[in-house]
């Protein structure tokens, strides 16, 4: 039994040596669990850690190709201060030249700052003659300004200075007693508006057609109104007046106009009186005419019993001297109303070749005795001209008594009308008569005037019918001139432009 | 003749009146002579005429003032107007006052006068 026992015992020792291997072996393999465990956190250390390197070692790539790059580019900046070296070198000699030419300059300087130390002494002395004239001369133009300013403001005729909208900036003394407005009342506004214009029918001018208005515009230059009009002052009344407007033009452009007027009631009143006496003188020297007129005539006529051939002549000598002397006072009205302005033209569409054949019938018994060839030429279907019948007979007779008159025995006398080239109706009308003496033609229409030629031969001529005649064509708008060779003949010419003007006469249709 | 047709003549220059009278009594006119234009008012306002040669320019009553009596009265006898005013405005004033014709009488001969007449009066 003891081995048994032994055999137990030992058994049992083996068993507990196992247990205690298996225990080791358990621990030893729980220390290889955890060394594994550790090493495979290790190797992902391991392999983290080659990560990185592998990434350090691309930046070091990069790195070492950015040195490269940097070093290439030093080696360029190396040259370039190269080059800026040898460029300062140069700078460093220009300025060292510079310098030098300083050094001259300097001296220049101050030869230049001596000599004007000297000049400003002089020029200060120049400053104060200056100083001292100019005090003298806007004294003088102070002065001057004054006297200017006095004889705008006591000129006798009102004046207003206005800009170029039409507002007044100066008006003169004249103006406001004229008008009755005082500067302070009217500088600023417009003088078209301030004071109202009315012809001479009492119809008011408008904006438009007012000659300030115009003469601002440029549509006209410098109106010269021989029309009177009324001027309306600031209480409505009105006086008549006439005016002169010119612009104020400063470099080309019109900036203003100054417009000059004066109060014509008296010199209106003088007219009418002069009228009145040329017209009640020609009355009275017409009554006694016509009693010498009417009782030759009635003698003549043998109203008063036979005369006897002796006493006829001598009659028919007062009747002819008697009918000259009429002439004369006719002739002297015309022309005292021509130069009085108070003739009255009437002008209407007229038929100027009827006009010309009335006056040729006229003359017919003349052209007859004088055995002139007589060759009248008229174009038809002509315009009518815009005239005063009556006073074109006056001109047309003018020219054609003077043809005959002044043409000798057996002539020939041409009487046209015509269109001529710039569609003027154009009379004409040619003689061979006398002419007239070249060195006098510039006096022919001058009044009272009669060529040496002539005088001689014809002494019942007044002198005044061409001077009338050109007065009635030129109110008419017309010309008249005339071609002359002395002892050849004269060629007379009047012309009236192509009718542009509304035709007054005619009512709306 | 033409007896039975009375002219009235009111002309103040009694030569004129005194010429007019004789030449239109040797054309066979009756005529009646006054010197101003009021004597010739009371003269139509008596009695009819076949026409009046009347002047302008008178004392007492002037032709225009007569001429517009008579468009007053309504007398409508035809008037010739013989005056020595020449301008056209007097013309022109005579006839808005009604008168038949005007005549310058320093430039018509008086034989003119008295054919008008007669030719007016036939």
């Amino acid at each position: 039994m003891k081995f048994n026992t032994i055999t137990i015992s030992t058994s049992k020792n083996i068993a507990q040596k196992l247990e205690i291997l298996a225990k080791e072996k358990e621990s030893v393999r729980r220390k290889l669990v955890v060394t594994a465990k550790e090493l495979a956190v290790t190797a992902k250390e391991k392999e983290s850690v080659r990560r990185k390197l592998v990434v350090t070692a691309k930046q070091l790539a990069v790195t070492a190709r950015e040195k490269e790059s940097v070093r290439q580019k030093l080696v360029v900046t190396a040259k370039e201060l190269a080059v800026t070296a040898k460029e300062k070198e140069n700078a460093r000699r220009k300025l060292e030249v510079t310098a030098k030419q300083l050094a001259v300059t300097a001296r220049e300087k101050e030869s230049t700052r001596r000599k004007l130390v000297v000049i400003a002494e002089e020029l200060k002395g120049l400053y104060e003659t200056l100083e001292k004239k100019v005090l003298e001369r806007t004294k003088d133009l102070e002065q001057i300004r004054a006297k200017n300013e006095a004889i705008l403001t006591s000129i006798g005729d009102g004046l207003v200075v206005v800009d170029k909208e039409g507002k007044i900036s100066y008006i003169n003394k004249s103006f406001e007693e004229m008008l009755g407005w005082k500067a302070e009342e009217i500088i600023g506004k417009s003088m078209v508006k301030v004071v109202p214009r009315e012809d001479l029918n009492g119809v008011g001018v408008s904006f438009e057609e007012r000659i300030l208005t115009l003469v601002l515009s440029g549509q006209k230059f410098v109106a010269d109104l021989t029309n009177p009009f009324y001027y309306i002052r600031k209480d409505k009344s009105r006086f008549p007046a006439s005016s002169i407007v010119a612009p104020v033009v400063l470099g080309g452009k019109i900036v203003g106009a100054v417009e000059v007027f004066r109060d014509i009631t008296k010199e209106k009143e003088i007219d009418k009186a002069k009228t009145e006496f040329v017209s009640l003188a020609s009355h009275q020297l017409r009554t006694p005419l016509s009693t010498v007129s009417w009782y030759s005539e009635m003698l003549l006529a043998g109203d008063a019993g036979e005369v006897t051939p002796e006493q006829k002549k001598y009659l028919e000598e007062i009747y002819h001297g008697n009918g000259r002397m009429v002439d004369l006072v006719n002739t002297l009205l015309d022309v005292s109303r021509l130069e009085l302005g108070t003739f009255i033209f009437e002008s209407k569409p007229t038929d100027i070749v009827k006009l010309t054949q009335g006056v040729i019938d006229e003359q017919k018994l003349q052209i007859y005795e004088k055995k002139i060839k007589f060759l009248p030429s008229f174009a038809n279907n002509l315009p009518a001209v815009y005239v005063d019948p009556k006073l074109l007979r006056m001109v047309i007779q003018n020219l054609l008594i003077n043809a005959v008159k002044y043409t000798p025995y057996g002539g020939k006398i041409i009487t046209s009308i015509f269109l001529d080239d710039e569609n003027s109706v154009l009379l004409k009308i040619s003689d061979t008569g006398y002419g007239i003496p070249e060195n006098q033609q510039y006096k022919i229409f001058t009044k009272l005037f009669r060529a040496d030629n002539v005088v001689g031969k014809d002494t019942e001529g007044t002198g005044l019918g061409l001077y009338i005649a050109k007065s009635i064509v030129e109110q008419a708008k017309g010309k008249i001139w005339f071609e002359s060779n002395e002892n050849i003949g004269t060629t007379f010419y009047v012309s009236f432009p192509p009718q542009k003007i509304k035709n007054k006469t005619r009512r709306a249709s | 003749m033409k007896t039975s047709k009375k002219i009235l003549i009111i002309e103040d220059e009694k030569p004129l009146a005194r010429a007019l009278e004789l030449k239109l009594s040797h054309a066979g006119f009756k005529s009646e002579v006054v010197f101003n234009g009021e004597d010739g008012i009371r003269l139509l306002n008596k009695e009819s005429f076949a026409l009046i040669l009347l002047d302008l320019i008178m004392p007492k009553m002037d032709g225009f003032t007569l001429l517009a009596m008579l468009k007053v009265k309504k007398i409508k006898t035809p008037v010739l107007v013989l005056s020595n005013l020449s301008q056209r405005e007097d013309e022109k004033r005579a006839k808005e006052f009604g008168a038949k014709e005007f005549f310058i009488k320093s430039n018509t001969p008086i034989a003119t006068i008295v054919l008008r007449v007669t030719e007016l009066l036939k």
